[in-house]
């Protein structure tokens, strides 16, 4: 018989106690996993939304921490588009509409011609004009809207005129106007919220770095990443990971909490037996072993069936909440094994205490207890 | 005698107390006894005399507050030490037979083979061939809670005989049980001793257990009343 076993054994001898210790550890991972892959799905989603509309180079108002808020003179496009290495230059004015029906909406406005249209299969219907709309097609179903009805967008019945397939989860709950029609609604003439660049030659490295480099110095007053990075160093972002952090943490920690309360009692309840096994001979080191391992199998179940419900739940929030379109889950297998090996990890933690209790015991007075 | 040719004590207590300072007791008070090689000792005496006590300090379990423990004519450094010899050259059977209850028999009889080059088809072979030896082969799934009072002490001797020990100690091994089951228990202990040359230390009360002993020792209040039979040097 294996050590595996008996700690096997002994976990299922209360059941009722053991799923309940190991649910403690899920629902600990399976938040970590759901709320980490929350903020990596809202990152990849936007730079995953960068890269679908064509852009090598996203350019940011510099020290802007909140995006949406900030904005951009609209002649620096052509500025941009005037570099050399830049084959041309786009500008893109975003902001957030509540609908009608209370959902939300990333609305965006691009300039006529700009090759930002390039990326945007029409469904149905035609491109926008001035004072007209294109939504998602995904958005227009939910909303009953098609091409010939109006969506009220800052109290200004727009004509929807068009409908396309997103290229991705950014666009998937979008609305695209022309820039003049934006600036207009959201009266903000003359502004765009970023700039986008397409390069002459995106697919040498050094040639990119060198370009992003001479464009950091050439306009300081911008913070120029490559598309696929611009979510990176952003300070919303890292304030969300860091109460991702903190919360996990602290739910982690209550589950540390579960699992050396679970062993201990465990030890207590088994005083004989581990006198008993000291009385056959069994070593210090394979008494601590065996109850090590029952914490670690209580929370490898536990991790790997919350890391499950936390990836499902992180699927259901990209897909069917009011979060759809703004998160784009990227967790996969990786994620899983990590945190179904960080739960074990845990799940040692919680041990040692009990374990250490264990092989502490005076092995006459526990093979006398009743 | 039965046993083979004395020798060097298998183990030996000289001039061993155990006081309880908390309590205020002294269990055991300056008690020397050897345990020669292949001999079969009994030790009798009233409840709370130490005789416990003495089982545990034999096998190293419980350290002495004065005097000394030899095994195999050596002081025993340590408490690891002791752990290693109990684990390859010394038995335990209690009179609460003391088998994990989540167990099936077989699974407890292999619960002391902890040596890490045997394979679990080794200690599957072995511990059949235990509970064969103990009468027991047709139970050895079933887990104690199936088994009568006398069949789970079978498990336990068994149990005990895992490793092939030099030493057995047995504390009440019928203590529990009626005397069809402790009549099977005598004999199976007997027979091991005859056959296979097991050094045997059994506390019992039972008149039956001490008769086919070679010394019968008598502890009153934590002393040896006799313990001749018992010293061979
Ligand atoms: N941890 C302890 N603290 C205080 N006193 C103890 C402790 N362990 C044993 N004793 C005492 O030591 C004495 C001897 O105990 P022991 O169990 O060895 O007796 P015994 O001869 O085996 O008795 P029994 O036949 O009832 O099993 C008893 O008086 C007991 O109360
Ligand atoms: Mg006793």
């Amino acid at each position: 018989m294996r050590l595996t076993a008996l700690a096997s054994r002994n976990l299922t001898r209360r059941p009722v106690r053991s799923a309940l210790t190991a649910a403690g550890v899920g629902i600990a991972v399976g938040g970590f996993v759901c709320l980490s892959g929350l903020t990596g799905g809202v990152a990849h989603a936007w730079n995953g939304g960068m890269v679908q509309r064509g852009a090598h180079l996203v350019a940011l108002r510099a020290g802007s921490v909140e995006i949406l808020a900030t904005s951009l003179p609209e002649s620096m496009v052509d500025e941009l588009a005037r570099e050399p290495g830049v084959r041309d230059a786009a500008g893109e004015l975003v902001n957030l509409a509540i609908l009608d029906s209370g959902d939300t909406a990333l609305v965006s406005g691009w300039a006529p011609g700009s090759f930002l249209w390039d990326s945007l299969p029409l469904v149905a219907g035609r491109l926008p004009r001035d004072g007209e709309a294109a939504l998602a097609e995904a958005l227009a179903r939910e909303q009953h809207l098609r091409p010939g009805d109006s969506i009220l967008l800052e109290g200004r019945l727009v004509p929807v005129v068009g409908t396309f397939r997103a290229p991705g989860a950014l666009l998937s709950s979008g609305i695209v106007l022309t820039l003049r029609s934006m600036q207009e609604l959201w009266s903000r003439p003359d502004a765009v919220t970023f700039l986008l660049a397409r390069l002459e030659r995106p697919g040498d490295r050094a040639g990119v770095s060198a370009s992003l480099e001479r464009l950091g110095k050439r306009f300081p007053g911008l913070r120029i990443s490559e598309s696929a990075r611009v979510a990176e160093d952003n300070r919303v972002l890292e304030i969300l990971s860091a109460l991702n952090r903190a919360t996990s943490g602290v739910a982690l920690l209550m589950a540390l909490v579960v699992v050396l309360n679970t062993l201990l009692m465990a030890v207590a309840e088994r005083t004989r037996e581990i006198g008993v096994l000291c009385a056959l001979g069994w070593p210090a080191h394979r008494i601590l072993a065996s109850i090590t391992l029952e914490g670690v199998l209580v929370s490898l179940a536990g991790g790997l069936a919350g890391s499950l419900l936390g990836i499902a739940g992180l699927h259901w929030i990209a897909t069917a909440s009011a979060l759809r379109g703004f998160v784009d889950p990227a967790v996969g297998v990786v994620e899983v094994v990590e945190a179904t090996v960080s739960a074990a990890a845990l799940g040692a933690l919680g041990a040692l205490y009990p374990a250490w209790r264990a092989i502490r015991l005076d092995p006459v007075a526990a093979l006398r207890s009743e | 005698m039965s046993g083979p040719s004395v020798s060097l004590p298998l183990a030996e207590l000289i001039g061993v107390s155990r006081r309880f300072a908390r309590a205020g007791i002294e269990a055991l008070s300056s008690v020397s006894l050897a345990v020669p090689k292949g001999r079969r000792i009994a030790i009798v005496g009233p409840s709370g005399s130490g005789k416990s006590t003495l089982l545990y300090l034999l096998s190293g379990l419980d350290r002495p507050t004065a005097g000394r423990i030899l095994f195999e004519g050596r002081e025993v450094g340590n408490r690891a030490e002791w752990t290693a010899i109990r684990a390859r050259r010394i038995g335990f059977v209690f009179q609460s037979f003391h088998l994990l209850p989540t167990l099936s028999a077989r699974e407890n009889v292999e619960l002391p083979m902890t040596d890490p080059g045997l394979g679990e088809r080794e200690k599957r072979r072995r511990s059949d061939e235990l509970l064969e030896a103990v009468g027991l082969p047709d139970r050895r799934n079933h887990r104690p809670g199936e088994l009568s009072g006398g069949e789970c002490q079978r498990v336990a001797i068994a149990r005990s005989l895992a490793n092939e020990p030099d030493l057995l100690l047995a504390d009440e091994p019928t203590g529990n049980l009626d005397r069809d089951s402790s009549a099977s228990v005598i004999s199976l202990l007997d027979r091991l001793h005859r056959d296979r040359g097991l050094t045997l230390v059994v506390v019992t009360h039972s008149p039956e257990v001490a008769a086919g002993s070679d010394a019968i020792v008598h502890l009153v209040k934590g002393t040896l009343l006799d313990a001749a039979g018992g010293s061979g040097t």
